[in-house]
């Protein structure tokens, strides 16, 4: 009901517009010429426009130039327009024949530039007259064309704007955070707004595959670089308050490109891409992992290990089969290629113009069975009916299609999962064959694949070029959104604008994976497994906004808006899963004789949200002097329950211009300079619905004798509510040097007030075991500067740089006393313990301190402080040192040491030390940028200081604990008594070394040469003889260098999306080498 | 009027505005489809029944964990293997704050299910006319017999223990309630029983499981006669067993037929109230089946030969030595020939039967001095299993009698910890020595050592408040043994 009340509102503010006017009608005729060479004009448009700028009626000139034209009123204007020369407006004045000579103009057809007094994203204030702390990120000229994704071209660019890729995959997620981590279960990507419509591609939390989401298929912003016009960063929460809840993560603001008057503009621009992947970490051969695993089993038991699968023996009948060197991981990896085409057709008339685009992008990825397929269409036409009332629309549609490796990691098997392509590769036994031999040594074309090896099931350690080849998962996704805007000035100084939009989210994803991938039989029940899965959202969101600007003379800016907005999502999940299918040729789920029913193998689920805001801001400005602006959103939210609904967050901003006093004038070098501050609050809604309601279920699992059991499944939350961010901005803009220099400073303290807990322990008297609920704070602060000089402008050389440098500094500042979050059992091997306590940051770890290795069993014991051993009551030996866990095991020489921080002769969890933080304390990026005559040369760096990662790789491929391979440092291993060493022994099974210690963790710090790109522009001479307005050849080279001390693959971790995760290096598709070749042409 | 028109937009969006704001409360409920809401739920007599089965469930639930504490401290039967690692620690009285196993939440999620009914089934009553109040008293008479089973248990393992009587529905509830004295508890469990009495069923289900599985008026009755008896209320517990007696209703079940107690269970003669399982029903088979009978071979939990051996003769019927597994939860047949398989895990685990209020009564009859009458008693239930009984006179022997006939009686079916205790405890820890012994015996010598300084404090017979309780809840007090 609501919504049609809205809509109804929404058309009569439309029809409104038109009201008819009566007045005394005439016929006027006459002849169009060209005014220099006197031909006829052709199909010139003729209109009668009304005192609105309103068309009444029109015709077009016939093929000599003649029109017959009735007016209904003589009191209207005529105008004459035609593409390639001046428009004419006049008034009939009495006559009926009216010849028009028309001029040809003389501006070139190209976009105007308007600097100066630019519009930000927000239409209403100018970009000058800001107090708010946005960045922004103009695209015309060469960022767009050198970056291949939206996310690559902002990394690094934006201050305290984190973008880190989840994987190197095709099409994998990425983790933005603006400004820190903010929330600890709340949602902390920022809100993405595209032409000032929110844009939400999270798939809703609840849903089976949410989580790792993130993972594989993260919200990538579905719009080709090429088509933006400009970005903008809002970080603050006076400037996010109009976007309401899901902006106090800051928003991410896209402007595509519109037509522009001007005649058709193509444009069509090409890049091609090769990407080679880094060195891996270099694996053990077949001999050196013989001798490790026999090493490994001997340290234990003292006694010779044997296993015909590593004994190299030629006379066992698989000889062939087990004595390969193979080097897994490089089996996996390829060189990748990628291809986009993106071309463009915009242009337009005084009335309405255009912009229509088309890309395709081609993406392979470096670990085979990876790539991606994308297509992108987009409309968008400006219609203006009247100079009162004018309407916009915006029709986009995206299609994706995306290939992985079957992804293990969704809860099918508990041991299973983390079982990646590329994790499998670097534990692979390297003595065994890719594809299957016989005893005469020849090849097949079959993929080697027994069902169990040395290393357990083939579940755990598949042949990973089968698996890779074989096990399919593809993704396809279609993304259609149309926007519909109109804005019609009520008066002069009022003016309403209303936009709706649909977003539609389709999604499938189907997998299979056949028994030849992992070497089982038919009957096993994951064999020829089939999984489909369906998730399907569309989103209706609604936006009126009324603006009044009244006119209060010079020196006075007045500006009130009122905006009433309201969002509507429903998404639904199924999947279904079968097994056993007769033919790795039926890749569907329809053998029903084989419907896996265990958990997560099939479901359905729906769910819905909404959400209602009204802003209301006013500013004032006082002689380009002072200003100040205050606002306020009130919001409710369907999550929420009646009591605690609705959230009122007040803002205010204001700035002073020091540059617009007068005694300030004299300082010519200075163009702008401002000194800003902004305050206010913004919510944060908990990722889920419906999490307020008391709701029950039934089952036979709660059932007693015939009694169908029912139970409420969880506290009735009614005190859940807003997770409020609390932020002050001040900062300072300085623009000098004839707009040569810009500079832009900033401070910033954002708290999170009323923290939302998730699954927060209570409790068991109460019957249950968790609930969420709000409680406890958390801060973020830091500073951003950015700054931008162009050193040196002239025609033929000019040359600038940029530089953006920000820290974040994240704490916990008060929790509830009744709440623990510790992970991590410290006893076990590979564990680091995670322990959120108030005064630390987020993300802190703890774990042992490592000393290197006992190089003699006599060295193995305990000592006190001053380093004198330490004896046991009327013993002679000196006491052991032993592990303080149930086992009580008993160091040895050759195992890892670690610090007995307690002197207790016991290492156990009071030996724990606090290791580091996965916040990076500084980060950043800078490039320049060098144009000498048609060539121009853009460089840029980006940096990211002072975050721990867990180099999990490093721990995986050196624990020497199981019959995973294991990396050539372990070459350095302690073999008998007396090596010195810092690598300890192999042991199977036993022992603890490779406890959660500081051996693993290294400092991620890195500085990336990201693009090295040079682009040469073709003379505007030899474009007009090819008949062209501009032809750009270009060539950019990514991730050339990056300096670290980091010894993984990648130091550029991405930060764990859940608090109780560690920042641990997996050894995921690391970020390739790429080279780009393309070409640009406008004609 | 021309101006009037132009702004006919502002004055709409104005008005929409205004009528936004005060329906957009409808806007803005959204009810999840994919589940059963509160307001939905409470409206039919079927919904009373849906949770009763639910509370009934979550008793279930917590019956496994009541055998193994009734058995793991005492004497025997030992608890070992990876499975039981847990319940071995508890067992050897090595006891932490962090033992998986120190958890009393099974019991609350009985007791908080309880509340919930009682707090509900008014409403329904009032929008359902074919709910009537005699069926409401029932459901409330069944939950106050849960909830105040669950706090017995309770206080015989915890001692002192939150006393939660309000159902947890919403986060406006107070879920953070201090520890009540085990007096406090006591006198509630009591107040509970004899209102439950008055409102259960009295022979509603004669014939039928439910007479069985669910509680009546006679089961709350042999629940309270042994509240009472912990309570050293001897008297008070000699009459309840009285009137469960003469009701007529029940005997023993005789020498050949005795195994049906176990298999199958719901003996018409001597079942007071049982816990059921029902193999053919989805998730309701009985799990002791696989967690504790050892199953090819893995170990689990086996009977302590020696301690038995010093009760249990040869010839009694109830031994079961020798069979290589607990029988009463494993055999079909008194004779230990044929076992149950595993698609006949319908065992059912016995709260009460006839026997224990015939040993409850003999152990009442002695504390108020009615010698002859407990010997008759105590003699009841040898003779079923085929043994002489010598009657005694002197009270001590008497008590060490009835401790004994329970143990052959009662064995694995988690009782034996609590009569221990009992004993113990009978006027201000008169006996303590009773678990000194068993604990000293029951640990190798090394241990001993450590043992004997700890054991003289009555407080560790009690378990330790699991340490993420104490956590969650500021306002819990560990047990001061564990706090040193």
């Amino acid at each position: 009901m609501k919504k049609i009340l809205l809509l109804t509102g929404f058309l009569i503010c439309l029809f409104s517009g038109i009201n008819k006017a009566q007045g005394q009608s005439a016929i006027i005729k006459g002849k169009i010429t060209d005014a220099t060479t006197n031909e006829s004009l052709m199909a010139v448009n003729i209109v009668e426009v009304d005192k609105n700028g309103r068309f009444v009626s029109g015709i077009t000139s016939d093929i000599n130039g003649n029109y017959v034209l009735k007016i209904s009123d003589v009191k209207n204007q005529v105008q004459v327009s035609f593409i390639g020369y001046k428009k004419q407006i006049f008034s009939i004045e009495g006559r009926t024949t009216i010849d028009i000579k028309l001029e040809t103009e003389s501006i070139a057809m190209q976009d105007v530039v308007v600097t100066g007094t630019k519009v930000g994203n927000d239409g209403i204030v100018n970009v000058r007259d800001r107090a708010t702390a946005v960045t922004r990120l103009e695209l015309k000229g060469m960022e767009s064309v050198m970056s291949t994704s939206v996310e690559d071209m902002l990394q690094g660019r934006l201050g305290n704007v984190d973008i880190s890729s989840v994987s190197g995959d095709p099409g994998a997620g990425l983790n933005i955070r603006i400004r820190g981590t903010a929330s600890l279960n709340a949602r902390n990507q920022p809100l993405i707004v595209i032409n000032g419509i929110p844009y939400d591609a999270n798939i809703e939390d609840g849903f089976d595959f949410a989580s790792a989401d993130i993972e594989k298929f993260g919200s990538l912003i579905d719009v080709s670089p090429e088509d933006i016009e400009s970005i903008e960063v809002l970080k603050d929460a006076a400037s996010t308050a109009q976007w309401g809840s899901r902006a106090s993560n800051g928003v991410l603001m896209i402007k595509t490109k519109r037509g522009t008057k001007s005649k058709p503009i193509f444009e069509y621009t090409f890049k091609s891409t090769v990407a080679y992947e880094p060195d891996p970490i270099p694996m053990l051969d077949g001999a050196g992992y013989a001798r490790l695993i026999t090493e490994e089993h001997f340290n234990v038991n003292r006694n010779e290990f044997y296993s015909q699968e590593i004994a190299f023996d030629p006379e066992w009948e698989e000889y062939n089969n087990y004595s390969q060197n193979t080097n897994w991981v490089k089996e996996i990896t390829q060189v990748a290629f990628t291809q986009q085409h993106d071309f463009s057709v915009r242009g337009g008339g005084d009335k309405s113009r255009y912009n229509m685009s088309v890309g395709f992008f081609d993406e392979g990825g470096t670990t085979i069975g990876n790539n991606l397929q994308k297509l992108n269409l987009r409309t968008s036409l400006d219609y203006d009916l009247s100079s009162k009332l004018q309407f916009k629309t915006d029709i986009m549609y995206t299609r994706y299609n995306q290939d992985n490796t079957y992804d293990v990691d969704d809860g099918e098997y508990g041991a299973w999962t983390g079982k990646s392509v590329r994790s499998v590769a670097y534990r692979k036994m390297p003595n065994l064959s890719v594809y299957e031999r016989d005893t005469l040594n020849n090849v097949y074309d079959t993929y080697f694949t027994p069902s169990s090896t040395l290393q357990g099931t083939a579940r755990d350690s598949y042949n990973p070029v089968a698996f890779a080849n074989l096990a399919t998962q593809n993704r396809i996704k279609d993304n259609a959104r149309a926007l519909f805007n109109a804005r019609y000035a009520i008066t002069p100084q009022l003016t309403w604008d209303g936009t709706v939009t649909l977003d539609i989210f389709d999604q499938k994803i189907s997998k299979f994976l056949p028994y030849k991938a992992i070497g089982y039989d038919y009957s096993n029940d994951i064999t020829n497994k089939a999984v489909n899965e369906f998730y399907k959202k569309s989103t209706i969101f609604t936006m009126n906004k009324l603006i009044y600007r009244p006119d209060f003379g010079q020196d006075h800016d007045v500006f009130f808006l009122g905006q009433v907005d309201t969002e509507e999502s429903r998404s639904r999940w199924y999947k279904v899963t079968s097994s056993n299918s007769a033919s790795p040729y039926i890749k569907e789920p329809v053998n029903d004789k084989h419907f896996v029913s265990g958990s997560g193998d099939y479901g359905s689920s729906f769910t819905e949200y909404r959400s209602l805001g009204f802003y209301l801001t006013g500013s004032y400005k006082w002689r380009d002097k002072y200003s100040i602006m205050l606002g306020a959103k009130y919001e409710g939210n369907s999550k929420f329950s009646k009591e605690s609904r609705w959230g009122l967050f007040p803002t205010l901003a204001a700035f002073w211009r020091l540059s617009g006093e007068e005694f300030m004038k004299s300082a010519t070098f200075i163009d702008d300079l401002k000194f800003r501050f902004s305050w206010g609050q913004s919510g944060n809604t908990p990722e889920g619905n419906y999490l307020y309601y008391n709701t029950y279920r039934a089952g036979s699992s709660y059932s007693y004798m015939d009694m169908q059991g029912v139970q409420p499944s969880g506290i009735e939350l009614t005190s859940l509510r807003w997770e409020t961010i609390d932020q002050i901005n001040p900062g300072i803009s300085f623009i000098g040097l004839q707009n040569r220099l810009t500079i832009e400073l900033d401070y910033y303290r954002k708290k999170t007030l009323d923290l939302y807990l998730k699954d927060s322990g209570i409790p068991d008297h109460s019957g249950f075991s968790s609930i969420n609920r709000n409680d406890g704070e958390m801060e973020n602060r830091g500073y951003e500067a950015m700054i931008d000089y162009t050193i040196v402008r002239k025609k033929d050389f000019s040359l600038s740089v940029n530089l953006n440098v920000s820290s974040n500094e994240n704490r916990v500042l008060k929790l509830p006393d009744n709440y623990s979050l510790e992970y991590g059992n410290m006893l076990e091997n590979g564990n680091y313990k995670i322990s959120i306590i108030p005064g630390q940051p987020l993300g802190g770890f703890f774990g042992y301190e490592y000393l290197g290795v006992y190089s003699t069993d006599a060295d193995a014991i305990v000592r006190d402080k001053d380093g004198n051993p330490v004896y046991g009551l009327g013993s002679e030996a000196p006491l052991s040192m032993i592990m303080g866990g149930p086992s009580g095991y008993v160091f040895e020489g050759g195992d890892a040491k670690y610090k007995d921080q307690n002197y207790d002769g016991k290492i156990d969890e009071l030996d724990l030390v606090y290791l580091g933080d996965l916040n990076p304390k500084l980060m950043g990026g800078t490039g320049f940028r060098v144009q000498y005559k048609s060539f121009i040369l853009n460089t840029f760096f980006y940096f990211k200081v002072g975050q721990e990662i867990i180099n999990q790789t490093r721990m995986d491929t050196e624990k020497m604990y199981n019959y995973d391979n294991q990396s050539q440092a372990t070459n350095w291993r302690w073999r008998r008594e007396g090596d010195v060493t810092d690598m300890p022994r192999a042991l199977y099974n036993t022992g603890y070394n490779w406890l959660g210690s500081d051996r693993f963790v290294e400092d991620g710090s890195h500085i990336r040469l990201k693009t090295v790109s040079l682009t040469y522009q073709v003379k505007p001479s030899v474009c007009q003889r090819l008949k062209l307005s501009e032809l750009k050849f270009f060539a950019t080279g990514y991730n050339l260098y990056t300096w670290t001390k980091y010894s993984g693959q990648d130091p550029d971790v991405a930060p764990p999306s859940k608090p109780d995760s560690l920042p641990k290096d997996n050894s995921k598709t690391p970020p390739s080498q790429k080279f780009m070749f393309g070409v640009n042409i406008i004609f | 009027m021309k101006k009037l028109i132009t702004n006919i937009p502002v004055i709409i969006t104005a008005l929409l505005m205004i009528a936004a704001v005060t329906s957009c409360e409808d806007y803005l409920t959204v009810a999840p489809e994919n589940d059963l809401i509160k307001e939905k739920f409470w409206t039919k007599r079927e919904d009373v029944y849906g949770a009763l089965g639910a509370t009934y469930d979550a008793l279930r639930e917590a019956s496994l964990q009541s055998l193994i504490f009734g058995e793991v401290r005492a004497d025997l039967v030992n608890f070992t293997g990876a499975v039981f690692a847990d319940y071995a620690k508890i067992g050897a009285s090595n006891i932490s704050p962090t033992n998986d196993k120190v958890n009393w939440k099974a019991y609350y999620a009985a007791i908080n299910l309880a509340n919930t009914l009682m707090y509900y089934d008014d409403e329904v009553f009032k929008k359902d006319q074919t709910f009537t109040k005699e069926m409401m008293d029932a459901v409330e008479a069944e939950a106050l017999f849960i909830r105040a089973l669950s706090y017995f248990y309770l206080v015989r393992l915890w001692k002192d223990v939150p006393l939660v009587l309000e159902a947890s529905i919403s986060d406006t509830t107070d879920l953070y309630k201090p520890k009540s004295p085990e007096n406090v508890v006591i006198q509630q469990i009591i107040a509970d029983l004899l209102k439950a009495k008055e409102m259960a069923y009295t022979t509603e289900y004669k014939g039928t499981a439910y007479f069985y599985g669910r509680a009546n008026k006679y089961s709350i009755t042999a629940l309270l006669a042994d509240v009472y008896l912990w309570n050293e209320q001897y008297q008070k517990s000699y009459d309840a067993c009285e009137e469960i007696i003469n009701s007529g209703l029940y005997s023993l079940e005789d020498n050949e037929t005795w195994f049906n107690i176990y298999y199958p269970g719901n003996s018409a003669k001597e079942s007071i109230i049982e816990i059921q399982y029902n193999d053919a029903l989805d998730n309701q088979e009985n799990p002791l089946y696989n967690n504790l009978i050892p199953i090819s071979g893995s170990t689990g939990c086996e009977i302590d030969a020696k301690n038995v051996n010093l009760i249990l003769e040869k010839e009694d019927l109830r031994n079961f030595m020798g069979k290589g597994a607990i029988w009463k939860y494993r055999g079909k047949d008194a004779l230990g020939l044929v076992s149950r398989t595993s698609t006949e895990r319908d065992g059912h685990w016995i709260i009460y039967r006839f026997a224990d209020i015939l040993l409850i009564k003999a152990e009442a009859a002695i504390e108020l001095g009615k010698f002859d009458e407990a010997n008759t008693l105590i003699r009841e239930t040898l003779l079923r299993a085929g043994m002489p009984y010598e009657e005694v006179y002197d009270k001590e022997l008497l008590r060490q009698e009835i401790l004994d006939e329970k143990g052959r009686e009662f064995m694995l079916e988690g009782k034996r910890w609590f009569d221990l205790l009992r004993a113990a405890k009978r006027n201000k820890f008169q006996k303590k020595q009773i678990i000194i012994d068993m604990i000293l015996s029951g640990a190798d010598i090394k241990q001993q050592a450590i043992l004997k300084t700890k054991v003289y404090d009555t407080l560790s017979y009690y378990l330790p408040i699991a340490e993420h309780e104490l956590i969650y809840n500021q306002n819990l007090v560990q047990n001061p043994y564990y706090d040193r």
